[in-house]
Parts: C-alpha cells; structure tokens; sequence
C-alpha cells in the first residue's frame, strides 16, 4: 500500500480537477464584475481571460505531452494528435468524431464532454451561458497547443442538445 | 576516440535565440547575456556555429508557416549530422514545437561515433526545455534563464565529455 500511494502521488482525482476548473470560471467571473448587472463588455472580459489563461496552459501542456512521438508538419496530423493524444490527456476520452473541409476548418465533436457533463442551471437560457463559459477555457487550450506546433487558429464551441445526450463542438479554422 | 561537445544552443520558432552555452577550459559559459565585441572572448564563433548550421536545418525542417515542402522528410526529431566548421561536427534535433537543440562536438574521428549517444542527450536537454516551460512564470518564447536548467545541462555536458574523454 505504501508502494501504490507513492505511485499515485503526483496524480489528483479527476473530479477535483472538474471542481477547481469551475472555480476558476467562478473566480475569474467574481473578480471581473463590478456591482450590478453584468454587461457586455465584462462578458466578453471574463471570456478573454478564461481563454487566454487556456491558451497558456494548452501551449505549456502540449511541449510536454508532444515530446515522444514525431508529429508529421501537416495541419490534419497535428489535429488528429490533438483529438486522440491530448485530448484523452486533459479531457478524460478521445475526441468522438472529427470532420473537416479539408481547407483549414475543423469540426471536433464530444458526445460526452466530461466537463459540462454535470452542469446544471436554474433556466435553459441560463444555461447556455455558463455552459459557453466554461467552454472558453477548453477553447483556449486548443489555440495554445495548436500554436506551439506552429498552427495560428480561432477556436469557439458549442453545445447542442439531442436526444442522446448533449453534443459539444469545436470549430477550428487556421490561418 | 576523445570527443568533447563545445557548445549547446537552443534556437527557437523563428530562429531566435533560446539559450546559448559554451564549454571550453572545462568552464561553462553563458553564451548569451553579459556578451558583447568588446570582451569577445571567442563567444562569437559559437554564435556563428549555430547561426550557420540553421540552413542545414531548414533544409530538413518544416518552418512553421512556409508553404514550401522541405527536400527530405523528417523520420525523427533527431536530425543528425548537420555540417562541419573547423574543428567541429555540428549536429541537430528539432522538436514538434520547432524548438531546435544545436550541439557542436569537437570530434576527431568520424561522424557516426558519437550518434547514438547525442541523439539521447538531445532527447534528455529537450526533456529538460519542456520542464521549465511547465513553469506558469516563465514567459513563453522568451531566452531560457531558469537556474535549474542550466545546471542540469551542464551536468549532461560534463557526463558526457567525461565518459568520452579517453583517448
């Protein structure tokens, strides 16, 4: 038993790491606004901030997580890298499907995105809102590890809603 | 048999200068900071070193943003034998995230003898770049300043200049 808990000490439990990222929405959002309603521009402040903090956090984690294996130069392997590799990394689970036109857009979908997927609010509206929220910072790590393998991008999500469940999509257009 | 590595230097995405390090005199200088012409030092040959060897990398190595397919394609990180100035063999690794490693070795045999063991350092010195950029306060693409690395690479060189110093 001493064994396994020194195996496992640098790991955190996964469902902390989903508590801390809403924090960090929580937080983020609590610091930007000032009293009364939010407007716009603290929406958008609170947005920017969320996604730039991913894209540090997606730059830094992908020079670790992209050292091993050589990564052809080609925007398509750099993204199918991103869908299986990182994304199981951060994520929890590979990317589900992956389309593109071929002339730089991608569409990366989540049939079970672990991190909206216990995401409750009191109206719909409600929660499309916190939902593309916390959806900023996952955008954010895409353009940071894109970036650092030499791919400039603008990344956005959103999530829709069928009848077997909630899908999330990521649409990445590069430069 | 006797090889001893002269210089480490990280270049990086838009051939800046990363980290520069000099091993001569079994001193290791910075190659970098408090450099000017003035108190020379022979510090500027090592920048030509790396400078020049930057062709024979684009030549195997897709820059981010060219649109021109380089002639061979890449098979590793590790690129290998680059080219030759004076006394040296300079050799190359590029990592996904473009970041170059330069090693310049002072070897008197042929080029094949200290392969295998430069492809393994390049691999511990890129370790090593990755792990201070786990570091939220160090900025991204900026010169490499953290103490903990330097002292680590030094520690390669000097293991490896040791093991390769019987002639």
């Amino acid at each position: 038993t001493m064994q396994a808990s020194t195996a496992n000490s640098n790991r955190v439990a996964e469902s902390l790491n989903h508590l801390f990222i809403l924090e960090v929405v929580s937080t983020i959002t609590r610091n930007t606004l000032t009293d009364g309603p939010e407007n716009e521009a603290e929406a958008l402040e609170v947005n920017t901030k969320l996604e730039s903090l991913g894209n540090e956090v997606g730059y830094r984690f992908i020079e670790r997580a992209a050292q091993n294996r050589l990564i052809p130069t080609e925007p398509l392997e750099a993204i199918k890298f991103i869908c299986k590799d990182l994304w199981q990394d951060i994520f929890g689970k590979a990317v589900d499907k992956l389309q593109t036109n071929h002339r730089g857009v991608f569409v990366l979908k989540d049939f079970a995105f672990k991190w909206i997927s216990r995401h409750s609010s009191k109206s719909d509206i409600g929660i499309k809102k916190s939902q593309a929220k916390l959806l900023r910072f996952p955008c954010g790590v895409l353009r940071g590890s894109l970036a650092n393998l030499g791919f400039t991008a603008i990344v956005t999500a959103d999530v829709e809603s069928n009848d077997s469940g909630q899908i999330t999509s990521f649409h990445i257009r590069l430069a | 048999e006797k090889m001893h590595i002269g210089c480490v230097g990280l270049v990086g995405k838009e051939n800046d200068p990363l980290l520069l390090r000099v091993y001569k005199d079994s001193l290791a200088v910075d190659g970098l900071t408090n450099w000017t012409s003035e108190n020379d030092e022979g510090i500027l040959r090592y920048h030509y070193i790396i400078y020049c060897s930057l062709d024979m990398v684009e030549e195997r190595h897709k820059q981010p943003g060219q649109n021109v397919v380089p002639t061979t394609t890449k098979v590793s990180m590790y690129l290998g034998y680059l080219c030759p100035f004076e006394e040296f063999h300079v050799y190359g690794y590029v990592s996904n995230t473009h970041i170059k490693i330069i090693v310049a070795v002072e070897e008197q045999v042929g080029t094949g003898t200290a392969q295998p063991e430069l492809q393994k350092f390049c691999k511990e010195v890129h370790q090593l770049y990755a792990n201070q950029l786990q570091n939220p306060f160090v900025a991204i693409g900026q010169r490499v300043t953290s103490q903990k690395f330097q002292e680590e690479l030094d520690k390669l060189v000097k293991g490896f200049n040791a093991r390769n110093s019987s002639a």
